[in-house]
């Protein structure tokens, strides 16, 4: 056992929080918030040289030949500082795309300043596939229209495949959505268009779990600074003549937060140090998801109460937390699907989900 | 960062695992279901103790010059998880936290007396802090004991010294200060009081969970000088070494773990009204896996814990925040385990039908004791807020 991160994982971290810190300020955000779309290329410009966009995959592909847990690790940063970028689903996509076609074409996705997008959605997707070509809809792509590719599964018979698609293609159309946190989504629908399988259900598996583990990581970072500004908060804000983190009502919701925090972060990085070791890790996977939400939900909820009117105004940080772990908390359908989806894996093999 | 036990703790855990099927005899269970024996003092009880003494298992984690086996906090550990696993009802605060504090603190004649003998499975100790008067707030205690000569003079009253009717002694603590001039902590000190000594008597309290603790009587009890643990007047620094030292046996999963796995078993074993296996049913599966991700996590908060301890960077903050946790989480796991067995849960054991053994039925009653033992979780989120975030301390 050993509980510590490394020194050169520290430094990743690190490196991530610095240059986050330095190109997506709160002032810099509520710019790019006021412009409508929450894409920020110049931040992204920044990242991509530094090495940070794709650290789980071998150097000859492109990457930085780490890591899971190092690049859930630059997540965290991610949600830290709620940064404008398609970070996650780029790296997933990459990490597809390489596992499915080796390093040299991945690297050759990775070169140039665009990005790549991915979603793992079943629910709602009615995408098929038919003589190679693809139909249907599906909705919510992060940061899919003006990707280099969008990596998205696709059905063909009753087996669903995880399939790439360039998104300007002949037969594909756009339309524009907006998330809670702000962030540019995509409707796609298509029509015939050309398509290239990447892999089975197995493969969509895969890519769905570490999609699940990289948002549980984000959500590490948005609650860990929520909870921040709320410590800050109560040690500064006076009523009745003494500080508000003095009253013991408040100290205690307080505390509760920092215990779910405690178990968030347990549940995410146990999660994504399985899933370097493991290529299924779903009772660590989705037991994360549970924290997730959970944690996320309530101590959002505490954050915004202590802080009463301000957690509310737009002029202050606390809001862009607030929407972006209620973000994080649903991406993949909340506790409920967490848990039944938790329940399905004990309950197939119930020898392996003993503790 | 790596999450799980090395493969020599692993074959430890093992080879422990086996060993405390061997302990757990059919005979030594059935002692244990009956009333009040649950937290063990029969002879059966007593002769499996004595048996884990000479098989060197009590002190594994006891520095080799105590007698101890010399092993770290994690095999400390695992001990414990796999103890409680085994459902045997084992005196942790004797071994794990009172020995090592009279290793500590204790007069050379007193350790040496009693250290062989707590490793050797012979000797209980009870702790008697609580008093009518003087709970969560410890340091109002008002059981006074006077220096005469050679000896201390004891007189008061405690109330849930637990485990006082099968112990040998009590670690007491009293008042020895000037209520002036060393008020409430500063004025504290700990003797190890014999329950053979004239003048101590004590009476039993009931509990909800099956369990006996007891009240204390001290009348005019004396004990040598030479009982005294640490010095006079600095007892409050005993004290909260040992609740610290506390901590790794207090919220362990091992019990939790156990249960869980039966009612995953039962769940496998047992169709509902429409036939269908419970562990089919989305209900069912919904439950299983809220335990599920709840236990983990504490598993993981304690196993950190441990090697926190062993790196010596145990976090107070941390500490508080898995006993806050730990008691939430069984209270919230019993009561969904429950929900899979269903309304025959609740049926005692022994009754026709009972499910378990009963013992979801007994350990849901007797759950909420850990909300306040080991420091009340009140007390526990104080310490969070003011040493994990920094607020400012609450008025007490
Ligand atoms: C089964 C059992 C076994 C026990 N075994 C032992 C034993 O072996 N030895 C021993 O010495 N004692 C033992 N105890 C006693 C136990 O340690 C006390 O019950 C405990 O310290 C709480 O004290 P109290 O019961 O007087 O409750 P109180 O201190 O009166 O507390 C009542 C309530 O008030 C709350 N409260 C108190 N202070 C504060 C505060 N500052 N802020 C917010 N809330 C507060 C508490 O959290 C609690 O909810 C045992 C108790 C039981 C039930």
């Amino acid at each position: 056992m050993n509980f510590a991160w490394s020194e050169l994982q520290l430094e990743i971290r690190a490196l991530a929080a610095q240059l986050l810190r330095d190109h997506a300020g709160p002032e810099h955000l509520s710019a790019l918030e006021a412009s409508g779309k929450r894409l920020d290329r110049q931040l992204w410009a920044e990242l991509k040289p530094a090495g940070l966009t794709a650290i789980p995959l071998p150097e000859t592909a492109g990457g930085a030949g780490l890591g899971f847990q190092e690049a859930g690790l630059v997540f965290e940063q991610l949600g830290a500082h709620v940064a404008p970028v398609p970070l996650i689903g780029h790296t997933l996509a990459a990490m597809a795309l390489q596992r499915a076609s080796g390093d040299e074409l991945a690297a050759s996705q990775l070169e140039g300043e665009g990005w790549l997008a991915c979603s793992t959605r079943r629910e709602g997707n009615t995408l098929r596939l038919d003589d190679g070509r693809l139909s249907g809809q599906l909705g919510a792509i992060a940061h899919g229209e003006g990707s280099d590719a969008v990596v998205l599964p696709a059905r063909q018979g009753d087996d669903w495949f995880l399939c790439v698609v360039k998104p300007g293609a002949v037969g594909l159309s756009w339309q524009g959505q907006v998330s809670t946190g702000l962030e540019p989504r995509g409707l796609l629908q298509a029509d015939s268009a050309p398509v290239e399988i990447l892999g089975d259900a197995a493969m969509l598996a895969w890519l769905e779990q570490r999609q699940a583990a990289a948002h549980c990581m984000a959500q590490v970072g948005v609650v860990g600074a929520a909870l921040q500004l709320a410590r800050e908060h109560v040690c500064e804000r006076e009523q009745f003549g003494v500080k508000i983190g003095s009253f013991q009502a408040v100290a205690h919701r307080m505390a509760d937060a920092w215990t779910d925090m405690m178990n968030l972060r347990m549940a995410a990085e146990a999660a994504v140090v399985a899933l370097d070791r493991q290529e299924d890790a779903e009772l660590a996977v989705r037991s994360a998801q549970a924290w997730s939400a959970e944690a996320g939900h309530r101590v959002l909820a505490s954050a915004q109460h202590v802080h009463g009117g301000l957690g509310h105004d737009k002029d202050y940080p606390l809001w862009r937390y607030a929407v972006w772990a209620r973000q994080y908390e649903m991406e993949s359908g909340g506790l409920g699907h967490a848990l039944e989806q938790l329940g399905r894996c004990i309950a197939r093999d119930p020898e392996a989900a003993l503790l | 960062m790596d999450v799980d036990f090395s493969p020599e703790q692993r074959a430890l855990r093992d080879e422990f695992r086996a060993y405390m099927r061997g302990i757990m005899t059919p005979d030594l269970r059935e002692e244990l279901a009956q009333p009040l024996a649950t937290e063990g003092g029969g002879p059966l009880w007593r002769q499996a103790m004595r048996q884990m003494g000479s098989d060197g298992w009590i002190g594994l984690g006891w520095p080799r010059e105590w007698g101890g086996r010399g092993y770290g906090p994690i095999e400390q550990y695992i001990f414990i998880e796999e103890v409680t696993r085994a459902g045997l009802p084992f005196p942790y605060l004797t071994t794990e936290s009172i020995g090592p504090a009279i290793a500590e603190f204790a007069s050379p004649a007193i350790r040496d007396a009693l250290l062989p003998k707590i490793l050797a499975g012979e000797l209980v100790v009870a702790i008697g802090y609580s008093e009518p008067h003087a709970g969560t707030d410890m340091a109002a205690l008002r059981t006074r004991a006077e220096r005469d000569g050679d000896h201390y003079v004891i007189n008061g009253q405690k109330v849930y010294t637990s485990l006082a009717h099968i112990a040998d002694y009590v670690f007491l603590a009293v008042r020895t200060g000037d209520p002036e001039t060393l008020p409430r902590h500063k004025g504290l000190s700990i003797l190890l009081v014999p329950t053979s000594a004239e003048g101590f008597s004590f009476t039993p309290i009931y509990t909800v969970g099956d369990g006996e603790t007891n009240a204390t009587y001290y009348d005019n009890v004396r004990v040598p000088v030479e009982n005294l643990i640490g010095e006079e007047n600095r007892g409050w620094q005993v004290v909260t070494g040992q609740l610290n030292r506390e901590r790794l046996t207090l919220m362990n999963p091992g019990t939790a773990n156990l249960l869980y796995q039966q009612t995953v078993e039962h769940a496998r074993n047992t169709r509902d009204g429409s036939g269908a296996l419970l562990i089919e049913t989305p209900r069912v599966q919904r439950l299983l896996a809220s335990v599920y991700s709840q236990l983990r996590v504490l598993q993981l908060a304690c196993r950190k814990q441990a090697w926190a301890i062993a790196q010596g960077t145990l976090d107070v903050a941390d500490a508080s925040a898995i006993k806050v946790y730990g008691y939430e989480a069984f209270l919230d796991c019993y009561r969904q385990m429950l929900e899979v067995l269903g309304p025959d849960g609740v049926l005692k054991r022994g009754s026709p039908g009972a499910l378990l053994q009963g013992q979801l039925e007994l350990i849901y009653r007797s759950v909420p004791v850990y909300g306040f033992a080991g420091g009340t979780n009140e007390i526990q989120r104080d310490l969070i807020a003011q040493f994990g975030l920094g607020l400012p301390r609450a008025k007490r």
